[in-house]
């Protein structure tokens, strides 16, 4: 569990990223954070994870204060997939990157094989397991470094824009790797709703350092006052149920069930 | 910003930029061949008071205490303790000796380098990047070199920048930064890799966009930017020159 | 404004043909997409066009390219770059971080074309105007958010009056309302501009292009009318491409006249 209090956090360069937040997160929830660049989503997930320390407030996963805790040590629990692979990937090997956190963890030689290999014939590189990352195209990288995060088999993972840059082959694979965390608590930022509408239960609508709505998928996709204030808009499934009168949906598969109902 | 320019409304930001560039030049110039300490001291003091001038006293200290501090202590111990002409031992530790002239050689070293880096920090912070590059243009520098000037000066935010990036998402895999000198060394390896090739690939697509703006075309190039030789110019080049002139003599 | 004719090309180092037997013609005044998957060629395609292939990328190049008349193989980038302006997806390398203002910015690339003093500081309000940035003309382009700098960004290409401007997926790293921003200039440069566009953003597609060219695996594999290519359901999976939701609602529920009515089709 998630437990945010009151947390407000400054940049040193005086910016107000985050303004007296409060949220809880239950283990097992599935969350979509949506919102303009520059309303704290990234400052927000950062303060997770222990990269970013609470200037005010608190943050605590599973009973431990992120305050008091070194960020290599909030690895074991939260999983953080960032953005850009370049920014991680740095092993001569795919074998290696994925080797690399669970070393740093200090988990045991057999056990080391045992996770990588799975995670490895999960994301189907197995194969090249011991080719270089360079030869990988960007949605390959991609998986890599979501792999090696899913290979520390944290409890909570999060996902910072998971399918910009991203073509369709490229988009599904990232779905199938995030529908297979049953489990898992998952926390995902995008500014694809078609994504977010298939990954998440629960969403989270920030605007300038605050949460301005926090509350189930179908709920804040009609909530026009939120998404404007947001700049965001709805998926395209909401807005074509609309227009053909059916219940509203927010995924294209919903709609051509709907409308079969409706069309004959 | 790209940069390290510092903007502020002062004498010494509205310099022709001709006039800091030359200051630069000599009290490089002269850091390299003048051999006493006290002179040395004077020329940083130059710096130190332009500094005040520009009303940039605090990022300027700051920035130079951070650079400097290193290097201050590295060149005292090192030649205090390694330099083999040095001979008048002060003071034993194990099987370390500390000589005082070792420790003079040393200071004379940093000051050289504090005379050196002072007043191209005073450069740096004071003047527009667009304002340098023609500068030295006009003075005849290639502007391949002019731009190589300005993206060696922009290299190093980037480069921190980029570097704290990837240290966030290195630790959040677990490397550990904290902790003895053999660790913290280890840590670096898993930073540098993927901050050479990202430096490299923006690198690449930095030199694109010139490209696509036409930078290395042959014809003559032509500046926005006004630049004007005024008589305060003239007045404070003369003053600098007095200044400088008197620490070499005295 | 664009010829291409039998163009082919490989990456040294690589062993498939980038682009292979490329047969196109762009008339003055189109805004053409470009569509395809990753490593369809569509980004390389765009790099023939303002000359980078063949002067700046190293490759084997068959066959011809021709912008306003002039084959790219004869001239330099620097005079290509006077015909051919390009916007590509990072602002932050784009933004060549000269001077410190966003019309310093601009400047930078008529100071390299050696303009007088006047002519520049015309041009500069023109594009200021036009793309409706007066606002940050002396803001910082490194303080300001990631639409305004791909404005910055296309008001610096623009100034230098090309006659054809290209567009390498220029929002897919900007946020939705960024994205916004950044189209609703192209909105405004339609028909003034020979423009080529190359995005992944289907809903975009529909109002801005006056034609659609599908490339996969190095090849054109059609060209058509926005609607055509975008109601194609067929032709776009074949092709990894992303179907539009639409498309696929219309596909499954075999192309209804009542759905296709009700959704202004």
């Amino acid at each position: 569990m998630i437990e945010i209090n009151n947390l407000t956090f400054t940049y040193p360069t005086g910016t107000n990223a985050l303004k007296e937040l409060n949220l809880k997160i239950n283990d097992g929830e599935k969350i979509g954070i949506i919102g303009q660049n520059g309303a704290g989503k990234t400052t927000l997930i950062k303060n997770l994870n222990g990269l970013l320390k609470p200037t005010k407030g608190s943050v605590i996963v599973n009973g431990v204060d992120t305050r008091n805790v070194q960020i290599a040590d909030m690895s074991k629990t939260v999983g953080f997939v960032f953005q850009n692979p370049a920014d991680q990937i740095f092993n001569p090997t795919i074998k290696g990157e994925i080797e690399f956190g669970l070393v740093q963890q200090g988990f045991k030689k057999n056990e080391i094989k045992h996770r990588t290999d799975s995670v490895l014939k999960n994301i189907k590189l197995y194969e090249k397991r011991n080719v270089h990352p360079s030869n990988l195209n960007y949605s390959e990288r991609k998986l890599l470094t979501i792999a090696s995060v899913l290979a520390m088999d944290p409890k909570i993972i999060i996902f910072d824009e998971p399918i910009t840059g991203q073509d369709y082959k490229g988009k599904i694979a990232v779905e199938k790797i995030i529908h297979s965390l049953k489990d898992k608590t998952v926390i995902i930022i995008s500014h694809d709703m078609e994504f977010i509408a298939r990954m998440v239960d629960r969403i989270i609508v920030m605007c300038d350092g605050r949460i301005i709505a926090d509350d189930s998928k179908i709920k804040i996709f009609q909530n026009n006052k939120a998404l404007c204030t947001a700049f965001v808009e709805p998926p395209e499934a909401l807005k074509i149920s609309k227009k053909l009168g059916l219940k509203p949906c927010l995924t294209i598969e919903e709609c051509i069930e709907e409308a079969k109902k409706v069309f004959k | 910003m790209l940069t390290n320019y510092i903007k502020k409304d002062s004498l010494i930001h509205k310099l022709n930029p001709a006039v800091k560039i030359f200051l630069a030049l000599i009290i490089i110039f002269l850091s390299f061949l003048i051999r006493e300490t006290y002179k040395l001291s004077l020329f940083s003091a130059l710096s130190f008071i332009l500094a005040f001038a520009a009303k940039i006293p605090k990022e300027f200290f700051k920035t130079l205490g951070f650079i400097m501090t290193p290097l201050l202590i590295t060149l005292v111990i090192f030649h205090g303790i390694l330099n083999p002409a040095a001979t008048q031992v002060i003071a034993t530790f194990y099987f370390l000796s500390i000589k005082l002239d070792g420790l003079i050689i040393g200071f004379n070293y940093f000051a050289k380098l504090l005379s050196f880096v002072s007043i191209s920090y005073i450069l740096i912070f004071t003047t527009n990047p667009a304002d340098l590059v023609a500068s030295l243009s006009k003075l005849g520098l290639p502007k391949q070199a002019a731009f190589v000037t300005l993206a060696t000066i922009q290299f190093i935010p980037l480069m921190e920048e980029k570097a704290k990036k990837i240290m966030d998402a290195q630790q959040a895999r677990g490397l550990r930064i904290i902790g003895g000198i053999i660790q913290r060394i280890k840590a670096y390896i898993p930073l540098l890799m993927p901050l050479i090739l990202s430096m490299l690939d923006e690198a690449y697509e930095r030199s694109i966009s010139l490209e696509l703006r036409a930078f290395f075309s042959k014809n003559k190039r032509t500046f926005f930017r006004e630049e004007l030789w005024r008589k305060t110019d003239t007045i404070t080049s003369i003053i600098l020159a007095v200044i400088v002139g008197g620490i070499i003599i005295v | 404004m664009i010829t291409i004719k039998n163009l082919n090309f490989k990456y040294s180092g690589t062993n498939n043909y980038a682009l292979r037997n490329i047969n196109l013609e762009i008339k003055e005044g189109e805004l053409a997409v470009i569509i395809g998957s990753i490593g369809s060629g569509k980004s390389t395609l765009a790099k023939c066009i303002n000359g980078l292939i063949p002067h700046f990328v190293n490759g084997i190049m068959s066959g011809e390219v021709e912008v306003a008349g002039i084959k790219t193989a004869d001239i330099d980038i620097s005079d290509i770059s006077k015909i051919v302006g390009m916007v590509l997806e990072n602002p932050l390398t784009q933004l060549t971080g000269y001077g410190t203002t966003v019309e310093e910015e601009i400047a930078f690339g008529l100071e390299n074309l050696g303009l007088i003093r006047e002519e520049m500081k015309n041009r500069i309000n023109s594009v200021l105007k036009l793309l409706d940035i007066e606002k940050i003309r002396y803001k910082d382009p490194f303080d300001i958010s990631g639409g305004q700098q791909q404005r910055v960004v296309l008001a610096s290409v623009l100034a230098m009056k090309p006659k054809i401007l290209v567009l390498d997926d220029p929002t897919s790293q900007l946020d939705p309302s960024g994205a916004e921003e950044v189209f609703e200039e192209l909105k405004k440069l339609k028909g003034k501009q020979t423009i080529i566009l190359i995005t992944q953003k289907m809903n975009i597609i529909r109002e801005l292009a006056s034609r659609v060219i599908v490339m996969s695996k190095g090849k054109i594999v059609k060209i058509g009318k926005p609607i055509e290519v975008l109601l194609d359901y067929k032709l776009l999976k074949r092709n990894n491409i992303e179907v539009p939701a639409e498309t696929e609602l219309l596909y499954k529920m075999n192309y209804n006249k009542k759905i296709m009515e009700m959704l202004k089709v």
